[in-house]
């Protein structure tokens, strides 16, 4: 036989692969299969009757040597099934090899995927401890700063303080030297005032006796005109006159009275009083003022003088 | 009111103001009779009404310096418009150049007023006083307009009576052709920015030299009182622990601080005295509340409001809330707040009343 028929090949060329689940997809519940060995021997019994038909047509030498080489055909070709088969078995072996290698390896890739992970999270986390210890760095320079800025604070206030006692220090101790002296000009002034008082009272007593010796005598003249004649007449009214008016005198004498503790209108004249008459010069007319517009008071006006009549009705 | 005083429909009296000086108000305008003066330790300040309702104030800084005399700096001092006193051969730069003149030569500026009262220190201040007001308020209107002019409440942590500088300004005003009236700080508060509320609630005023408080009951001040503390203690505290003049430390605290955000040295010492002056102020008020038998019993809570220059930095309103809830206020409170105008405000207030009582 010049050619081999490669049946397989032309199975495998003229069939197409589909799956169970697509075939029931399609509604195939049953399907009739022919194994390759079943096809092989249609072929070889169809062969066989082509080849018996066409038998009494060739000779027997050229049958021998088809059935020959049909033989060395079949041999050719069991050798090769037996070394597919071989090859099969082999490939097998080795695809389970192969498959625990994989297994293998997916459990090693298990593991990194695991490590790697972990790594992540150890990452993770230590990025999470440097951010913390960045922002605890930087509340600490923040605290420190504060701590910075209260502690100089309290320098400024502790020296405006010392210096603010140091300033009341000198005004009591001015004040004290105030009330001292107005202590003194006050004892000074007592002093004075005794004296004065002592002076008035000597010049009343003095004034009284001066009085006294006064009336005394306008007593004892009185007491020597004797009546009837016009002259006696006059000058005992004249006396008489002069002894009421003594007393008078007597009566009105002022008594010394303490001043006024505080008279604010006095105060105020006295005040009104002070205004500086100085002529200066000036350019002060002559300079602009600044000056500007305000918001009205119209409503504010309003309302009060609404107010000012109701209270009066 | 006088012949030259023709009346509105409203019963106000019309003016015309002359014309004559550079300083008048709306040269040839109408005006309301009646101004209002704020006297203040830091700055004096006038208002006035015209007849459509806009407000004109005119303000200067209360400050001098002394400063070399001669003729090519008077001549200067008027081409930059500063103002300039010559007293016993002194010359004297007057408001705001004073103060900024003391910072260029780190000199300190010499205060007419002192913790809110007329300074008894400065011989010089008397003139320069009398100008001033001429300045602002410039000739009356007619003889005898009113003016109401702002004074301290009795001080209840100093021992000194108000009565001498209220007659000092009574004397200029007077000298100076007007009928004065004083008013307390506080008060004049109330009546500029408690209108909304029948002017019953609590007008403070954060001067230089003192804070004043009013309690009001429908315009009627039940408890006035100060404290003599003010802007110009924190300058002088600053000053203190900074080794500066207070000059220099009015401008550091007048440059745009905010309290709530220090942002440097300078900065945190001005909060800091801040913070204390305010906590001061609130123990005194409460203390003085609570010792009041007259106090009255508001109805319902009142509204704390907030004015003068010192109120003026950033945050006040809030570090003022902060210490406010630290305390035990006697007093219920709805709202605190600072006016739209703080600088204004005591003016304001002045005008209204004078305005009320033509």
């Amino acid at each position: 036989m010049g050619e081999c028929l490669d049946i397989q090949g032309a199975i495998e060329k003229s069939t197409s692969e589909v799956s169970l689940k697509d075939l029931t997809r399609k509604g195939f519940k049953h399907v009739k299969v022919l194994n390759h060995a079943a096809i092989t021997r249609l072929i070889s019994e169809a062969v066989d009757r082509v080849i018996s038909s066409r038998e009494r047509e060739i000779s027997a030498s050229e049958r021998q040597r088809v059935i020959d080489e049909s033989r060395r055909e079949f041999d050719s070709l069991a050798r090769s099934r037996i070394e597919e088969q071989s090859r099969v078995g082999q490939l097998s072996a080795e695809n389970e090899t192969l498959r625990a290698e994989m297994e293998g390896l997916r459990r090693r890739v298990d593991a990194a995927a695991e490590v790697q992970a972990e790594r992540d999270r150890v990452l993770a986390s230590e990025k999470a401890l440097l951010l913390a210890v960045e922002d605890y760095r930087a509340r600490c320079a923040e605290k420190e700063q504060s701590h910075a800025a209260l502690e100089a604070r309290d320098r400024e206030r502790q020296h405006a303080a010392d210096a603010r006692t140091e300033s009341l220090n000198l005004e009591i101790a001015v004040l004290r030297e105030r009330v001292s002296e107005a202590d003194r000009s006050f004892a000074k002034s007592e002093g004075q005032l005794d004296a004065k008082n002592e002076e008035i009272a000597r010049l009343s007593r003095a004034a009284e006796e001066g009085f006294a010796r006064f009336a005394a005598e306008v007593e004892a003249r009185l007491s020597t005109i004797g009546s009837g004649s016009g002259v006696d007449e006059a000058l005992r009214g004249s006396l008489e006159g002069i002894r009421a008016n003594i007393a008078d005198i007597a009566k009105g004498r002022v008594a010394i009275r303490k001043a006024e503790s505080f008279d604010a209108e006095a105060m105020i004249k006295f005040a009104e009083r002070r205004t500086d008459e100085t002529e200066v010069e000036s350019n002060i007319s002559k300079v602009q003022v600044k000056q500007t517009q305000a918001a009205g008071v119209k409503a504010s006006l309003a309302r009060l003088k609404e107010l000012q009549k109701r209270s009066s009705e | 009111m006088t012949d030259s005083s023709p009346e509105t429909s409203s019963g106000a009296a019309l003016v015309a103001e002359p014309a004559a000086e550079p300083n008048a108000i709306g040269r040839g305008c109408r005006f309301e009779s009646g101004r209002g003066l704020d006297v203040g330790t830091a700055n004096l300040a006038s208002a006035i009404q015209d007849v459509d309702g806009n407000v004109t104030i005119k303000i200067q800084r209360n400050a001098f310096i002394d400063i070399e005399t001669d003729d090519y700096t008077r001549s200067m001092l008027t081409r930059l418009n500063v103002q300039y006193v010559v007293i016993n051969g002194r010359m004297v730069v007057v408001g705001d150049p004073a103060f900024e003149l003391a910072n260029i030569f780190n000199r300190e500026t010499r205060r007419p007023m002192k913790d809110g009262v007329i300074s008894p220190n400065e011989q010089d201040a008397m003139p320069i006083e009398k100008m001033l007001l001429e300045n602002l308020l410039g000739t009356p209107n007619f003889p005898g307009e009113r003016v109401y002019y702002s004074v301290p409440a009795q001080p209840i942590d100093a021992d000194f009576n108000v009565i001498y500088h209220q007659g000092v300004f009574g004397g200029l005003l007077k000298k100076l052709g007007f009928d004065p009236k004083p008013l307390v700080e506080g008060h004049a508060v109330v009546f500029a920015e408690l209108a909304e509320d029948d002017f019953t609630g609590i007008g403070i005023s954060c001067g230089g030299g003192m804070f004043n408080i009013c309690v009001s009951y429908k315009s009627i001040p039940a408890l006035s009182f100060s404290t003599t503390r003010g802007g110009d203690w924190i300058d002088r505290n600053v000053a203190t622990v900074l080794g500066i003049k207070a000059s220099r430390a009015t401008a550091i605290k007048e440059r745009g601080v905010d309290l709530r955000n220090p942002k440097n040295r300078e900065e945190e010492a001005v909060q800091i005295y801040y913070r204390n002056l305010i906590s001061y102020t609130l123990e005194e008020i409460k203390a003085r509340f609570e010792s009041s038998s007259g106090m009255p019993a508001f109805p319902e809570p009142v509204e704390i409001v907030c004015a003068g220059g010192t109120s003026m930095i950033g945050g006040f309103t809030e570090i003022f809330r902060e210490e406010f809830e630290a305390i035990r206020f006697p007093i219920a409170v709805k709202t605190i707040r600072r006016v739209d105008d703080p600088l204004y405000s005591v003016s304001k207030g002045c005008l209204v009343a004078a305005l009320s009582d033509v």
